[in-house]
């Protein structure tokens, strides 16, 4: 097969081009619609908890819970084409190739809500303290940026003479950002999967699939005993988490990489659901 | 341009639709796709146009297998459905988003067929009627120029002076290196149009005749008194028959009742 009928920058910049023409008012009304939803819930909270509310978390609560509910539903809308005969005989004669129009669905879907949703939260929270602040003068924001990085890159520190000495820094970011975006290509393999209900039997098959692992986790550390198996030092070199626990970003890691598998599995499994269509 | 040979399909957990299935086309014609209802007609467009994939048998459209959807296939067909979709945007929008895509796409003819079938251009898509929908992706296809058009049931929807436009103007647009595939139930419609006649008939091709072929053989005529005449076929019609004769002549070919003829199972060939 050719090249040019695999991949051709001319025609996936014509597809972005199509997409944007046909769906930005929908694209443009949703980005306003999550900006002033985040801002209205913000700065309601931020009436309500008045002065000073510089060690309170909820918000960062409030933007995990709205990352994670608000993505199901905006990605498992995207393929909007299959919900639909006469759109998706539309979508399936135009002259791209699958990967062009699988790209175009990826930037527009998971891409676009992965780095989007938080620039527009954290906007509508900067936007929101300064407006509070106008109204109660007393009101002193939590720092939310400044939590976040926390939470992201955290220190790695021990006590030494009843001080408190940095030893390192724990990047947590690696695994958020790996479930984010494992998360989204399941859903996004529902929304290439399934017609109808695609959020519903994203979370069922999800939940199926969670409940399973866990129970082999269990059964190989529990019933069979692995987890009071310890690897010797000179054995090492077969665990990727070396000999023990110790190094909390090796596991860190580890377990990034394995989860970030099962989303780059979810996204091949939904190119080729995209692949096989017929209508 | 089109190859199909010992072509099988069925829907899922449904009875063949097409079994040995063999036909060719050739550039250069307007072709009348024509069948009863369930016949399969919509079927193999999209087989064609590479919507279905066929079981077994070998399908070749411009030297592509429809099935992979290749863009250098896809670029050179356009297939308009009978039931379509358009987006909630303007006119002017939709042909910026959608023209790209096929190299020989003809601005200047796009807009003098949106004039012929007075489709307001400021309009957006979403506010047209079902009708002026249908003008719009009719004058889009033919603006395509592409190799193949596929165009199932183009008339159904349209008014009396919109089905004469969209006769002119097929007629007019069209190149040699070009085929028309269409797909109809109204072969009023198209009866002066098509140059070749394909029939449909239990997942066959019963019949696949060019025009002139057909007007070389038979005759196609009212007549009062049947003994006089010795038809090959026969319809009532109101003061005798249509009736299909044997010999060729300047008669105008009565798909309808050449249709009828064919699928009730009399053997014209």
């Amino acid at each position: 097969m050719k090249q040019n009928a695999i991949f051709n920058i001319k025609r996936f910049g014509s597809l972005l081009r199509r997409h944007l023409l046909h769906n930005y008012s929908a694209l443009l009304l949703s980005l306003l619609v999550v900006f002033g939803i985040s801002f209205l819930v913000i700065a309601f909270f931020q009436y309500l908890g008045r002065n000073d509310q510089s060690n309170t978390q909820e918000y960062f609560i409030i933007f995990i819970f709205s990352y994670a509910i608000l993505g199901a539903f905006y990605i498992s809308s995207a393929f909007s084409s299959f919900r639909n005969k006469e759109k998706a005989q539309a979508y399936l004669m135009i002259p791209g190739s699958i990967l062009e129009k699988y790209l175009v669905e990826i930037i527009f879907y998971p891409l676009s809500y992965l780095l989007l949703f938080p620039i527009l939260y954290v906007t509508a929270y900067q936007l929101s303290s300064s407006f509070i602040s106008i109204i109660v003068p007393e009101f002193i924001a939590f720092d939310l940026i400044g939590e976040i990085g926390k939470i992201m890159v955290s220190d790695v520190s021990r006590f030494e003479y009843g001080e408190k000495i940095v030893v390192g820094k724990l990047h947590i970011w690696i695994l958020f950002v790996s479930i984010s975006f494992s998360l989204a290509m399941a859903f996004f393999l529902g929304a290439a999967s399934f017609k109808k209900y695609a959020m519903l039997k994203t979370l069922l098959g999800l939940a199926a699939y969670i409940g399973l692992c866990i129970w082999i986790i269990y059964w190989l550390m529990g019933v069979l005993g692995w987890s009071t198996y310890r690897i010797l030092e000179n054995e090492s070199y077969l665990s990727p988490l070396g000999a023990g626990f110790g190094n909390d970003q090796v596991v860190i890691n580890f377990f990034s990489i394995c989860i970030l598998c099962f989303g780059l599995t979810f996204s091949v499994a939904s190119f080729f659901k995209l692949r096989e269509k017929e209508v | 341009m089109i190859n199909i040979q010992s072509l099988e399909f069925s829907h899922r957990k449904r009875e063949k639709l097409f079994e040995n299935l063999s036909f060719s086309l050739k550039p250069g014609s307007i072709t009348g796709l024509l069948g009863k209802n369930g016949a399969g007609k919509t079927s193999l467009l999209k087989i064609m146009a590479g919507m279905l994939f066929p079981g077994k048998g070998e399908i070749e459209v411009l030297g592509h297998q429809p099935k992979k959807r290749e863009p250098d296939f896809l670029k050179f067909v356009y297939y308009l459905p009978e039931e379509f979709y358009l987006p909630a945007t303007s006119v002017r929008n939709y042909l910026k988003a959608n023209s790209g895509f096929y190299p020989n796409f003809d601005q200047e003819l796009m807009k003098y067929q949106m004039q012929e079938f007075e489709i307001p251009v400021e309009n957006r898509l979403d506010k047209m009627s079902y009708g002026q929908k249908k003008k719009f992706l009719i004058s889009f296809s033919l603006a395509t120029k592409c190799k193949l058009l596929i165009l199932d049931e183009p008339t159904n929807g349209l008014d009396i002076p919109s089905k004469a436009t969209f006769r002119k103007l097929l007629a007019g647009a069209l190149t040699k290196e070009q085929l028309v595939l269409i797909s109809t139930h109204q072969v009023k419609d198209v009866e002066n149009l098509i140059d070749r006649v394909v029939i449909l008939n239990n997942g066959q091709v019963m019949m696949d005749k060019g025009i002139l072929e057909i007007s070389d053989q038979f005759q196609f005529t009212s007549v009062k008194d049947l003994n006089a005449t010795n038809p090959i076929y026969h319809e009532p019609s109101p003061g005798g028959y249509r009736a299909i004769l044997p010999g060729g002549g300047d008669s105008q070919i009565d798909i309808e009742l050449l249709f009828n003829a064919a699928t009730k199972g009399i053997k014209l060939y």
